[in-house]
């Protein structure tokens, strides 16, 4: 067989499944010991960190949750038989209005149990997301800043510009108002209220008086959290199972 | 496209830090994996993008981990690796 025949190639192994315990065996170990064999987890978990990127990627310094990341793992964690629930943390200042609304609207449609719940910090159009699920949790120490849409960029014309961004306003506080227990009026309130923050119009709300407005079901960190969508995966089941014998 | 965030637009895109280039994501045992190209071919995991919780656990995907790529030979007439 001459060379020409053969056509050898250079490829890079990780790309080939059958190859691929090979490339484990050579991940390199620092010593530490192996984990113990962990039973498949019924409950998969997605972290909403930093800032939400959508159709422009941010410079490398900022660090960010890509909705092409997320939006894959929304879908297999539907498909999935095994993965009964999910729980979504966020800790983010914000994004891009329309991948934060598309990953808010998927994990609002999900057809199982979901929790969400907000640490550290969770402004902007991180509160659409912090509301899609069927139970949403707060921890004493986090906030929320709700504050208009800004505008930036060049503004052609004056009255046009500024029904696009009351309807771009419009489907963030649609979307809020249908998912939580605020009303319209008291979150319009939160929104363009003055004196709160120093150099802008909102609110930055905190920890419990976010379930007072009734943007947030309830207090609570991780534990509560998991009890939360443990339950609502108990009472799912026996809806399915109810379903099944009808 | 719209921005609503709390960061004022000048502090995400003003790009005071050098580029880096040399990351990359890609797909290994099923788990999407952030790294960076350390010399030709060993790469750094610098960050686990799963819905999993285990898979945080498995000391193999830890941040910092190194893995090793090694060129594989193969036949386009036959399909056998060499």
């Amino acid at each position: 067989m001459s060379d020409e025949e053969l056509e050898k190639e250079i490829e890079v192994e990780v790309n080939h499944p059958s190859e691929q315990n090979e490339i484990l065996n050579q991940i390199q170990k620092l010593g530490q010991m192996k984990a113990p064999e962990q039973p498949v987890s019924n409950i998969h978990c997605l972290t909403i960190i930093g800032q939400i990127e959508g159709h422009l990627a941010l410079p490398p310094k900022n660090k960010t949750t890509k909705y092409e990341h997320l939006i894959p793992q929304l879908v297999a964690i539907e498909q999935s038989k095994q993965i009964e629930g999910l729980l979504v943390i966020l800790n983010t200042v914000g994004g891009d209005v329309e991948a934060g609304l598309a990953i808010a609207e998927m994990i609002s449609t999900l057809s199982k149990p979901t929790v969400t719940l907000v640490m550290g910090g969770c402004h902007s159009i991180g509160i659409p997301i912090a509301v899609a699920s069927n139970y949403s949790f707060i921890v004493e120490s986090a906030s929320m800043i709700i504050h208009p849409v800004r505008l930036t960029g060049m503004v052609i014309g004056v009255p046009q510009t500024f029904e696009y961004l009351e309807k771009m306003q419009d489907r963030i506080t649609n979307f809020v108002v249908k998912n939580s227990k605020i009303t319209e009026e008291r979150f319009k309130e939160l929104m363009y209220s003055r004196g709160n923050l120093t150099r802008d119009i909102g609110t930055n709300v905190i920890g419990e008086d976010a379930v007072k407005y009734g943007l947030i079901d309830g207090i609570g960190g991780l534990g509560k959290s998991l009890i939360k969508l443990n339950e609502l995966i108990s009472f799912y089941k026996g809806k399915s199972d109810e379903q099944v014998v009808q | 496209m719209i921005l609503y965030t709390i960061y004022p637009e000048e502090v995400i895109f003003s790009d005071t830090e050098p580029k880096s280039n040399n990351q990359m994501t890609l797909n290994i045992q099923g788990v999407t994996l952030v790294v960076e190209v350390e010399n030709q071919n060993q790469l750094k995991i610098i960050r686990l993008i799963s819905s999993n919780p285990q898979d945080f656990l498995d000391e193999r995907f830890q941040p910092g981990e190194q893995v090793v790529m090694k060129p594989l030979l193969r036949s386009k007439n036959n399909g056998l690796s060499y």
